[in-house]
């Protein structure tokens, strides 16, 4: 079958090894046929001219239906609507970045966002945010005017399914292609787009009235894709609560962890001579290694030779110093090693008896998953993704508490047996649950799953009424009414500037 | 409630998470900010249990409905990063006009009649040293439309507010050109006196009977056509910019090419010119997207 793996380009937050996890995807499934579809950050060409003013008044409307979507709490529901009526439009002529970037625009989205009762009115946005959010709306809406909407060949219409990989703005084309040709699509995300825009919008040079509009926009498109999506793959049960909250049907939603190509990697060799923490990850405030630095001070009370070694980078400017002058005051600047950049992860692990996770929050599943498998035991704070990734292989504290941190670490310092089948059991678990191939065993389920739901027609819309498992599986796979490849290289994916 | 007391917290445990997260609660747009920004603090499930809430987002909701939005104040009007690289553009764009000035007010003195050759150079040179006082009057005008686009508060409000601006800084320019000019004449009357007796009074009254009205209107569309280029260029319109500053220049060569004399093609050909790209220019510079 013919599989559209839809991904956003570039980002400020670039999601790690998205292309990488395409083509694994596609490499370890020759079966399907895979087009690759980007949205790239880079300026398009400039637009056309704005539409005149009767074929403007469609234009003005569907836009006044989604900005007043995303303004007026009383009228969310609009958003779809609008969202696709914008599409048929921008499909019909194309105009739609001219007339986002018109004044007439600009305009209606000035006279909505200042209405009484609209979010965006409590901060008495200025002209200068007025201007901000009408170029955000036009980058966020740039996806509707690319041209992959045709059935032809290199269009969206003729895939059986369309595979969103990350969602953010890539969920825009396949919400189309859904609605347009009846594409079912896919969301796989890895770390969920939504709550990251929530996060990481501190640092953006915007005010509080665009915020409150790139967050309702963001909002809005997630839960409609939530809940026009055939299968959600969230990446682990924690990420599922979230989208369920957005709207996510249960019963169409499939935790699939992201597999780790390491999971064939050897154990860890012998244990360092002297009782030794490791500890990886970025340096920064509420993550760093500091309620580790005061476990470590507590455990060398009781274990004077304990050792603590911090691997990763400052990702705040001097919070490694901080944390120095912290290890200082604690005297425990002797016993602690900032080891900078990490090389190979395996080396990391195996430079400790025992791996430490204390941050506040959201632990990487993929690095919880890359130290299990060192089969070193692992002490995590439980937060986030950290119960169902460790599960009963590890020991777990409560975050902000050093005293049980450092009681869990005395506990496997003092106690090697318990350490080393805690070590096995989590290898044997991250091998299980984060290996490659049950992932793509998942996705093989899933994509014949949703085909099998949605039967393709190839005469087209019109045709005979759908008869589901009217044909088996291997007729569309092999010998697919289509015949022959596609004319679109796989390996050349189709881009287009959207990226938010 | 005695659930509450077994629990450990408080009468209202929820009321000390209001107080450690109370600006995260004032700024957020939504529940689920709030939601994310506890789970970022390292709460979950269980610090939501203690609250009598079944999860983090339910707790998310109460601390969103009881804490009053608050947003934070416009920030300061974010400055254009300057220095030595900027300042060096800045040389650079007034040299460039100024050198083309020079040389077409060097060349139009040439076809000037004998008589006035020496007044049209000293003009001439005044306007090119003006084109410096027309990169000011330009970057002036635009720092006062990126303020507005700050403080005013709808794009009407914007457009009125700016209404003013653009004849500040036209006058600006011309009161910098005229002074300009007249310094020259009076250099000029003292370098090269006029031939003949009887001229009394002082340098001043020498200096201001060199040039006619004529010539100095003339140095009045010479210096529009000078600033207004530069303002469109300046506030995103290069386009606009270079077909004004080429049509002002062929319409006074074309007419000086069918015969007129220099102050009538300048009045005729450039002060039309400079008419239609005033009128433009009040129209483009009210917009409120010029000035990103």
């Amino acid at each position: 079958m013919r599989v559209a793996l839809l991904t956003e380009g570039a980002r400020p937050h670039p999601q790690r090894g998205a292309g990488d996890w395409c083509d694994r995807l596609a490499a370890a499934m020759p079966e399907h046929e895979f087009e690759r579809y980007r949205l790239t950050g880079s300026r398009p060409r400039p637009p056309r001219r704005a539409p005149g003013a009767r074929r403007g008044r469609p234009y003005a409307e569907a836009y006044e239906q989604l900005v007043r979507a995303l303004v007026l709490p009383g009228e969310r529901a609009g958003f779809a609507s609008g969202l696709y009526r914008l599409a048929a439009l921008a499909r019909e002529d194309g105009a739609l970045p001219a007339f986002l970037a018109s004044a007439p625009a600009r305009r209606l989205l000035e006279r909505t966002w200042r209405l009484p009762g609209a979010d965006t009115s409590a901060g008495q946005p200025p002209v200068r945010d007025l201007l901000a959010a009408a170029d955000l709306l036009e980058r966020w809406l740039r996806p509707l005017s690319a041209p992959w909407y045709g059935t032809g060949p290199g269009g969206l219409g003729a895939a059986d399914l369309c595979h969103v990989v990350g969602g953010g703005p890539a969920v825009l084309p396949a919400l189309v292609a859904r609605q347009l040709h009846g594409v079912p699509f896919l969301v796989t995300e890895h770390r969920l787009h939504l709550r990251e825009q929530y996060l990481g919008h501190h640092e953006a040079p915007y005010g509080w009235p665009v915020r409150a509009l790139r967050l309702s926009f963001s909002r809005e498109l997630t839960g409609e894709a939530y809940r026009q999506a055939a299968i959600l793959t969230p990446g682990s049960a924690h990420d599922q609560r979230w989208q369920r909250r957005c709207g996510a049907d249960p019963a169409r939603t499939r935790v699939v962890y992201e597999g780790t190509p390491e999971a064939g990697r050897p154990a860890a060799g012998p244990e360092p001579a002297a009782p030794t923490l490791v500890w990886a990850g970025a340096l920064e405030p509420g993550r760093g290694p500091e309620p580790a630095l005061h476990a470590l001070a507590r455990i060398r009370a009781e274990v004077p030779g304990a050792r603590l070694v911090v691997h990763g980078e400052q990702t705040a400017p001097g919070h490694r110093a901080h944390c120095e002058a912290v290890a200082r005051r604690l005297g425990v600047g002797e016993a602690v090693r900032f080891a900078g950049r990490p090389g190979p992860l395996a080396e990391v692990w195996a430079s400790g008896t025992v791996v430490v996770f204390s941050g506040l929050s959201r632990h990487s599943p993929r690095l919880l998953a890359d130290a299990m498998l060192s089969g070193r035991a692992v002490v995590s704070t439980d937060v986030g993704v950290a119960r169902e990734v460790v599960g009963p292989t590890g020991l777990l504290v409560p975050a902000g508490d050093p005293g049980a941190l450092a009681g869990a670490c005395l506990a496997l310092l003092r106690d090697e047996e318990r350490r080393g089948r805690l070590g096995l059991a989590g290898r044997l678990r991250a091998q299980e649950r984060f290996a490659v191939e049950p992932e793509i065993g998942a996705f093989r389920e899933i994509y014949l799953e949703l085909v099998s739901r949605h039967p393709a027609f190839p005469a087209g819309e019109g045709g005979p009424v759908a008869r589901p498992f009217a044909r088996p599986a291997e007729y569309w796979l092999a010998e697919g009414p289509r015949g022959g490849g596609s004319a679109v290289d796989s390996r050349q994916p189709a881009e287009f500037a959207g990226a938010v | 409630m005695s659930g509450g007391t077994l629990l450990g917290g408080g009468a209202d445990p929820v009321r000390e998470l209001m107080a450690e997260h109370r600006e995260l609660c004032e700024r957020a747009v939504d529940p689920l900010e709030i939601a994310a920004g506890l789970e970022e603090a390292g709460l979950g499930t269980d610090a939501a249990a203690r609250c009598r809430h079944v999860d983090l987002f339910a707790l998310a909701e109460e601390l969103y409905a009881r804490v009053p939005r608050r947003p934070p104040p416009p920030g300061p009007v974010p400055r254009r990063p300057g220095g030595a690289g900027a300042a060096l553009t800045v040389a650079g764009s007034a040299a460039l006009p100024c050198a083309g000035v020079a040389a077409a007010m060097l060349l139009l003195a040439r076809a000037a009649p004998g008589g006035d050759r020496p007044v049209a150079v000293a003009l001439g040179l005044a306007a090119a040293v003006s084109a410096g006082s027309a990169e000011g009057a330009a970057r002036w005008y635009r720092q006062v439309g990126r303020g507005h686009l700050g403080a005013a508060g709808t794009l009407a409000g914007f457009r009125a507010r700016m209404r003013p601006v653009l004849p500040v800084a036209l006058a600006l320019h011309l009161a910098v050109l005229g002074v300009l000019s007249f310094a020259a004449l009076a250099v000029l009357a003292v370098v090269a006196p006029r031939p003949g007796p009887g001229h009394g009074g002082g340098l001043l009254h020498l200096a201001a009977e060199r040039a006619g009205p004529a010539q100095w209107a003339a140095q009045g569309v010479l210096g529009l056509l000078l600033v207004l280029p530069v303002l469109l260029a300046r506030c995103g319109r290069s386009a606009a910019a270079a077909v004004g500053a080429s049509a002002g220049a062929a319409a006074v060569l074309g007419l000086l090419a069918l015969g007129r004399s220099a102050p009538e093609a300048w009045l005729l050909g450039g002060g039309g010119v400079a008419a239609a790209l005033l009128v433009y220019a009040g129209a483009a510079l009210g917009r409120a997207g010029s000035y990103r």
